[in-house]
């Protein structure tokens, strides 16, 4: 079996692509309008709900970023993980209730939709939906890049085929995604989040076992031996340090309820009951696909120190590079399936939201009405964004890691405190809430492109949210707040 | 008087505090290897960041502001946990059912508080026991199969799971009551009605 290892890997990445072109071929036929292809006519079940909300978190960063940290900077990276518990309960103590009530009462079909009938203003939902687009394109692009390059070694490793162009992985890759964002939209989306959600559990469980054995002495031997190297490294702040560790800490727990990919969700369930089963199956899932975060990390870290596996030439190889060595041939198979899952569950949602705010959030901030044929405009949006998107991964060179490196926290700045606080404080105005989006962009923006290096490594993007919380909630005491819609004052009060 | 105490009061105490604690961290002589550095055998450079890195002199890193990372962590504690009973209570006050001296209340606060306490014992055991092994690094103690400190992380990673079971227990009760549900049936149909 180890002979068809390429072999066995492509067959379950081809397997895992046919059956995301069936999703969404099954999810066109569920798909008549916007509020289905944005909101998934507000009818998902508790359970697909909770696993795309998690397998929206783990992305491709989680999967393959993450045991790169792990190996390049120790235990540092364990307060990513750390605070994504504590940050997945706020978000769902602070909006689960609150944005599926709002979503009855009003029917937004996206966030920025929700914003306007919050605050009353076309331009807290116009600069919301700039905010997002900014995100979303860098995200975005950082995850189609990821996917074409994990096709790429696939492909590069199997005799027959041999080395592809990057720009052809790129676009076959691509197509997958786009077919099924296309034609099913976010329904597409979140039943294809499930099947990946699922994929990515068994794949970290295996996986992580996989990683102890390595060891006879399993994680205790791994730790001993990094230990030996630099005790810090296998200490609670890793090589990183402390406060970086900490403000990772801060812009992960507090920054999660402002991910808008996540918190939309929320507006799409049956009911607002649902919440009460989706924070345990969420939190449960995160958990759990997290464990191939700390296995595969430890290990190659531990290997190589030990000597028997040589340097990575990028930290980023540690998963690919485990998978090839350690894992069995048909496990590596279902691991690749599931990175390129972990990938694709976080792009189709970006793909959404960003559509939205092109063709709904942004028309209708600029002209008070909607575009007419806007399921067409939708779908037309979500190809030209992706294809906006690919381009930009492929010619933008260090652009491209800017703008991913800040679309997490420029999510997290700009809407924790206009949506997390925001719609839980009646006393929060307009002027707090577009002051607080631009000092979120402006300040993250500003330290990323100035290169302005904060001391003792805080994060830039932690930074940005501490800034804009400030400016939101001082704004808000200093300003005059509008009267609240009726409608709006009575969802905020339930 | 006292809500707005607990309005205004504890997010803007929490807020400065955490401004004066980063920036008094900001002042303080920063040591070279704070980030890290190259590991010598496997720290291959590519372009400018280097692959694999090595923490250096804990004592060195952090001896001065041990302090204040553990004050800075015991406001991001208390800040998450202040936020998680904001978002609980916050509609439930309206209702009524958290309003008042009543049991319900007297639950709801004892409730969060040993949350609070269980989260800022384990973040602050996480810096006793990362204190203790700066004396000898090498021969730091183990707490399952990683060093203490680095255990108690884990611990920290779930600790918020009480919070998580307190939603689902009390979700009728203080997320959404029976009342909040009737209203919330008044609102749409009304909205339907136009």
């Amino acid at each position: 079996m180890e002979k068809f290892r390429p072999e066995i890997t492509l067959a379950f990445v081809i397997g895992y692509m046919i059956l995301c072109v069936g999703i969404g071929v099954w999810a066109m036929r569920r798909t008549h309008s916007t509020r289905d292809f944005f909101m998934a006519s507000r009818h998902l079940g508790f359970l697909v709900a909770s696993v795309a909300i998690f397998s929206s978190i783990m992305s491709g960063f989680g999967f393959v970023g993450g045991p790169g940290l792990v190996y390049k900077m120790g235990a540092s990276s364990f307060w990513i993980l750390c605070a994504t518990i504590a940050g997945i309960a706020l978000a769902f103590f602070l909006l689960a209730k609150r944005l599926r009530v709002i979503a009855a009462v009003r029917d937004p079909i996206s966030l920025p939709d929700a914003i306007g009938a919050r605050y009353k203003s076309r331009s807290a939902s116009f600069l919301a939906a700039i905010a997002i687009l900014l995100g979303v394109l860098g995200y975005l692009a950082t995850q189609i890049l990821a996917m074409a390059w994990v096709l790429k070694n696939i492909l590069a490793d199997v005799e027959s085929i041999g080395d592809v162009p990057l720009g052809f992985c790129l676009a076959l890759s691509s197509a997958v995604l786009v077919f099924y964002c296309v034609t099913g939209g976010i329904i597409a989306s979140v039943y294809t989040d499930l099947f990946q959600g699922l994929i990515m559990v068994v794949a970290a469980l295996l996986v992580f076992f996989t990683a102890i054995a390595t060891f006879e002495g399993g994680l205790t031997e791994m730790a001993e031996t990094m230990l030996v190297d630099d005790p810090e490294s296998i200490g609670p702040w890793g090589t990183r340090g402390m406060v970086c560790c900490l403000s990772w800490y801060f812009l992960l727990a507090v920054g999660m309820c402002g991910q808008p990919h996540v918190i939309t969700k929320f507006m799409m369930t049956r009911s607002v009951k649902d919440a009460r089963s989706m924070l345990p199956v969420s939190v449960l899932g995160y958990a759990l696909s997290a464990l191939l975060w700390v296995g595969i990390g430890l290990c190659m870290r531990a290997v190589v120190l030990e000597g028997s596996h040589d340097s990575l030439s990028n930290a980023d190889e540690a998963a690919p590079a485990f998978l090839q060595r350690y894992a069995h041939p048909l496990l590596s198979g279902i691991v690749f399936a599931g990175l390129l899952s972990a990938i694709m569950s976080t792009a189709d949602g970006f793909l959404n939201i960003g559509a939205a705010a092109v063709v709904h959030d942004i028309p209708r901030a600029i002209r008070g009405k909607s575009l007419k044929n806007e399921l067409l405009w939708a779908r037309l949006a979500t190809v030209v964004l992706a294809t906006i998107a690919a381009l930009f991964a492929l010619y933008s060179g260090e652009m491209i890691a800017l703008l991913g490196v800040v679309g997490f926290s420029t999510f997290a700045a700009a809407i924790v405190p206009t949506v997390a606080i925001g719609f839980n404080w009646k006393r929060a105005t307009a002027l707090a809430c577009n002051l607080a989006i631009l000092s979120a962009i402006g300040v993250n923006f500003g330290l990323r492109l100035l290169s302005i290096r904060l001391p003792y490594e805080f994060d830039g993007g932690a930074f940005s949210l501490l800034v804009s919380i400030t400016v939101f909630f001082f704004v808000s005491l200093c300003s005059k707040p509008r009267k609240i819609d009726p409608d709006i004052e009575a969802a905020m009060d339930l | 008087m006292r809500e707005r105490l607990v309005k205004y009061g504890i997010p803007t105490f929490l807020l400065v505090a955490l401004w004066v604690i980063t920036f008094s961290i900001f002042l303080h002589p920063e040591p070279e290897s704070v980030g890290g550095v190259a590991h010598p055998d496997h720290g291959k450079a590519q372009g400018q960041s280097f692959q694999m890195a090595r923490g250096g002199a804990g004592a060195e890193r952090h001896g001065a502001i041990l302090v204040h990372g553990w004050l800075l962590v015991a406001l991001l504690a208390s800040s998450i946990v202040y936020l998680l009973a904001w978002g609980a209570s916050r509609g439930v006050d309206r209702s009524g059912a958290l309003s008042g001296r009543g049991r319900e209340r007297a639950k709801f606060l004892g409730l969060f508080l040993l949350g609070f306490f269980l989260f800022q014992m384990v973040l602050g055991a996480i810096f006793l026991s990362y204190r203790a092994s700066l004396v000898d690094p090498p021969s730091t103690a183990f707490w399952g199969p990683l060093p203490t400190a680095t255990s108690l992380v884990f611990v920290a990673w779930i600790t918020p799971v009480f919070f998580v079971v307190l939603y689902v227990i009390f979700f009728n009760r203080w997320i959404l009551s029976p009342r909040s549900v009737e209203k919330l049936n008044e609102l749409m149909k009304m909205d339907r009605q136009g």
